[in-house]
């Protein structure tokens, strides 16, 4: 197997499209793929000698794609953007299509900006266009798995439990019925402003996405929160 | 109250200086928030601080309006890990929340009527990590005298730039055994008049709906007969959050206001208050004591005569427009730090 074929392997890029270039850049650990569709890889030829473009090809796009152990991987193509090539990315989207899933997932379970993109070395301002178009475009539906019960840690710290996304108390919570007795600002104007944002939507994947982020506020505050914590969930059940 | 007493000793609030001993105590070390009239900030040493421009404070002596004082407030900080300071323009502000430390607080000063004003106004609330992390501040202003003539200016001290068109905010983490609380003291209320709801985000507002019905706020407000000096009030699950009206261009059948109104809140002009002082002081007994940190507005100031009269626990600058997580008007926003229960 050659090195193309390779990394082709690698990259998950199947048949008919294939690896034209590659360029390792030991230093800064990036790695550069340029693929082409095989059976348009002469009409890519063909446009630039002729000077014109054919249809489905385009100004050459960067993606970045996912990591390659510890190397970043930037997928080039003339091709069209497309939405279905898990090598390929959309138009404005930094990404390519699988890594965007990757991070929009993460994002959907709650997981913070700064986790993201230090555990796969993303640029913040990557991560932030690729939601900035999921809102605008209203491309919401992915869906992730449930983030777990990642609050062991929490809950043997002598910390009251932190109800799992799926309790009924953060819906409850939402409504806003019984929160009368929140006393502290930022809860406050972080459910209002979660209220509004909801308001007249109907789009289960972005409530949940609202209750992970009011979940995660509590996890974040768990310690400053510790001696309302229980009462606020205890009324918020009642 | 409970949070009140544990509030720790250390830096409470700051004090008003002549420019040669605020000098000093940048050069003696620490951390600072500072405000000055623009010439002063422009003399004052490098160092570790963020400041920004207004002429307005209140001092140990009440209410002043002064071009050559300092008021220098001393910021709680962290023996393990050093705060610092970052800038933003209006592209990239939305990542201060982001950049602000998992455990501590972020104080930011922002340049009155600039991009970097405005984006914070309407989007902060979107901002990633918003509500998650402390974040307060103030908007630098100017003398009213001045307006048309000069230009309100962040500071980062660090290296004695004055931003015109940037926001300057410091990054503080905090130890794990302590917390940064912010909090609001707010004497307005809502009259639980009418309700009037807006269409879209602006500070600049024609149609409205009062009550549901179609309407237009400035004539809405000349119908009234509203005293302008009160906010539109709204509450955002028990806090009252206010919008100040700027001007009314009954021509243009236009109202300018001084922070933006939101689609989807309810709001009602606010009850007219008595005293602002005694008013204050009701409302400050259980929150203002023991804060580090606290900024009020210039329209209190201006609106409530506070030149020369105290309002008791409370010293600082008084600002165009006041941060506790998003941008407020007329409300004195404070900092404290709170000793967490091993």
């Amino acid at each position: 197997m050659n090195t193309r074929e390779l990394y082709r392997q690698l990259l998950a890029i199947g048949d008919p499209w294939r690896v034209r270039r590659l360029e390792i850049n030991v230093r800064d650990k990036r790695l550069d793929i340029w693929v082409e569709h095989v059976a348009g890889s002469t009409g890519g030829f063909l446009s630039r000698a002729l000077g014109k473009k054919s249809a489905g090809f385009d100004r050459e796009r960067v993606w970045r794609h996912l990591n390659v152990g510890r190397y970043r991987a930037f997928v080039h193509s003339e091709a069209a953007p497309s939405g279905v090539e898990p090598f390929l990315g959309e138009e404005g989207i930094p990404f390519t299509n699988a890594m965007a899933a990757r991070v929009s997932s993460l994002l959907a379970v709650g997981t913070c900006y700064r986790a993201i993109c230090t555990a796969m070395d993303l640029d913040f301002e990557d991560v932030w266009q690729l939601k900035a178009a999921r809102y605008r475009g209203a491309d919401t539906n992915d869906t992730a798995p449930d983030a777990g019960n990642e609050l062991v840690a929490w809950t043997s710290g002598g910390l009251p439990p932190i109800p799992d996304v799926s309790d009924p108390v953060w819906e409850r919570m939402l409504a806003g019925d019984h929160n009368s007795r929140i006393k502290i600002l930022s809860l406050r104007l972080l459910l209002s402003q979660t209220q509004i944002q909801l308001r007249n939507v109907d789009d289960p994947s972005l409530r949940q996405q609202k209750i992970h982020k009011l979940r995660r506020y509590f996890i974040n505050n768990a310690r400053a929160l510790r001696p309302e914590m229980q009462r606020i969930f205890d009324d918020v059940r009642v | 109250m409970e949070q009140a007493q544990q509030r720790m000793d250390g830096p409470h609030g700051g004090a008003l200086l002549g420019a040669e001993q605020a000098a000093a105590m940048i050069r003696s070390g620490g951390w600072f928030a500072i405000a000055a009239d623009e010439p002063v900030l422009r003399r004052l040493p490098q160092g570790n601080w963020i400041g920004g421009t207004i002429p307005y404070f209140m001092g140990a002596n009440g209410g002043e309006i002064s071009r050559e004082k300092v008021h220098v407030t001393p910021l709680p900080t962290s023996a393990h890990g050093g705060p610092w300071i970052r800038r933003y323009d209006a592209e990239h502000l939305h990542r201060i929340c982001v950049d602000a430390p998992e455990h501590g607080y972020t104080l930011v000063i922002l340049p009155a009527m600039t991009p970097v004003h405005q984006t914070y106004a309407r989007e902060a609330p979107g901002f990633e990590d918003m509500f998650l992390k402390p974040v307060f501040g103030w908007v630098a202003g100017i003398h009213l005298d001045d307006i048309n003539r000069c230009s309100p200016a962040a500071v980062d001290g660090s290296n004695s730039v004055l931003c015109s068109q940037e926001a300057v905010a410091l990054h503080v983490p905090l130890p794990e055994s302590q917390v940064a609380e912010i909090g609001i003291v707010n004497i307005f209320e809502q009259d639980h008049g009418d309700v009037i709801r807006f269409p879209s985000a602006s500070f600049t507002i024609t149609g409205c709906t009062v009550n549901g019905r179609q309407d237009n706020l400035a004539e809405y407000l000349r119908r009234r007969n509203a005293d302008l000096r009160l906010p539109l009030v709204a509450d955002y699950s028990g806090s009252m959050i206010n919008v100040s009206v700027k001007a009314v261009d009954e021509a243009r059948g236009a109202v300018e206001l001084y922070a933006p109104v939101f689609p989807g809140v309810e709001y009602q002009l606010a009850r007219p208050v008595g005293d602002y002082v005694q008013a204050f002081e009701r409302a400050l007994r259980d929150e203002g004591a023991g804060t580090a940190c606290s900024f009020n507005c210039v329209l209190n100031f201006l609106y409530s005569d506070l030149e020369g009269r105290c309002t008791p626990g409370f010293n600082g600058p008084m600002t165009f427009g006041e941060v506790a997580y998003q941008l407020l008007n007329q409300t004195m926003v404070y900092m404290a730090v709170r000793r967490l229960p091993t």
